[in-house]
């Protein structure tokens, strides 16, 4: 079988995230956007991990993902902010631990 | 190194505060504001701002031809629909940004006829350019026909991308706004060129 290579993007999400309106609102702009054949978005998988929102999409559908996010959350009132793009989950939270504590560490200066 | 830069933010006197914090925040160096109907006391203020944030402020002026002489410290633009043909030649001298101000059928023609001039920059604004793909899918129509040709200037690294943004809920990080506009183009491979150096090409040359 191919291994498919994936990307996790990862946002921060504002109080009162509703994760089921965003997944619909998600994979309806995304149909009509890309068409109801491609079939990308089938792996693509959106869940909260440590607080954070995150898209687990495959390589070729990353660009994809980040666009219908974005206009999401520009208009439907969903507030996202991109943190960043990781190759694994477990990489991605360790990174946004690292950015947070040298984040504090420079306040703290 | 990148130098990420946003060419386009709508600041006023309520919201420069709020909006020069939130692209630091993103890591934008560089910051480039229409000055058309500001008083100089809140452009200098606006300036100030800027600069005690670490960003490099830039004058934008949205003119109606492309200048004969362009004045230090400013980044010029002549909106896609001004542009005539007797003027191109002068645009291609002087450099002003081409601005794509819409996505009609309009503006397609004129877009397809200005892309062939090989010296010209276009600059779109994502927000603008978001928000007509969210209301044609909002109001079931198509989306705008420009985007193969925002393809084409994208690969020939001649298509400044800004956020045209008016508040901090519009600033979007350097590398997501890359990445929307790829993924709206359905371009596979990332570039940060159109981003980074080509602003900043526009930018070292106004200073």
């Amino acid at each position: 079988m191919r291994r498919v290579r994936r990307r996790h993007i990862f946002y921060e999400v504002g109080p009162g995230f509703d994760l089921d309106r965003f997944r619909e609102g998600f994979e309806d702009l995304y149909r009509y956007l890309f068409g109801a054949v491609d079939r990308s978005l089938e792996s693509i998988r959106i869940f909260e991990k440590g607080g954070f929102l995150v898209i687990s999409v495959s390589l070729g559908a990353l660009y994809k993902a980040a666009l219908v996010a974005r206009i999401l959350g520009l208009f439907c009132g969903f507030d996202i902010r991109f943190i960043k793009v990781a190759t694994t989950l477990k990489s991605g939270l360790r990174a946004i631990e690292e950015m947070r504590g040298s984040e504090k560490n420079t306040a703290q200066k | 190194m990148s130098v990420y830069c946003d060419l386009y933010v709508r600041l006023d006197r309520g919201n420069y505060e709020a909006l020069l914090g939130r692209l630091a925040e993103e890591g934008y160096r560089c910051v480039g504001f229409p000055v058309a109907g500001l008083p100089g006391e809140v452009v200098e203020e606006i300036e100030r701002c800027a600069e005690g944030l670490g960003l490099t402020p830039v004058r934008r002026s949205v003119v109606r031809r492309p200048p004969r002489r362009c004045r230090r410290g400013y980044v010029y633009a002549v909106r896609l629909t001004d542009l005539r043909p007797q003027d191109v030649n002068l645009a291609m001298k002087t450099r002003p940004l081409i601005l794509i101000s819409g996505f009609g059928e309009g503006e397609v023609q004129m877009l397809k006829r200005a892309v062939r001039y090989r010296g010209l920059l276009f600059e779109v604004h994502l927000v603008d350019l978001l928000r007509h793909v969210y209301s044609s899918y909002a109001g079931g129509g198509r989306v705008t026909d420009a985007l193969p040709l925002l393809g084409r200037l994208v690969e020939e690294s001649r298509l400044v991308l800004a956020s045209g943004a008016s508040e901090p809920g519009q600033v979007v990080a350097p590398k997501e706004a890359c990445a929307a506009l790829l993924g709206l183009i359905s371009a596979d491979s990332y570039t940060e060129a159109f981003i980074s150096t080509v602003p900043a090409k526009v930018v070292v040359d106004s200073l």
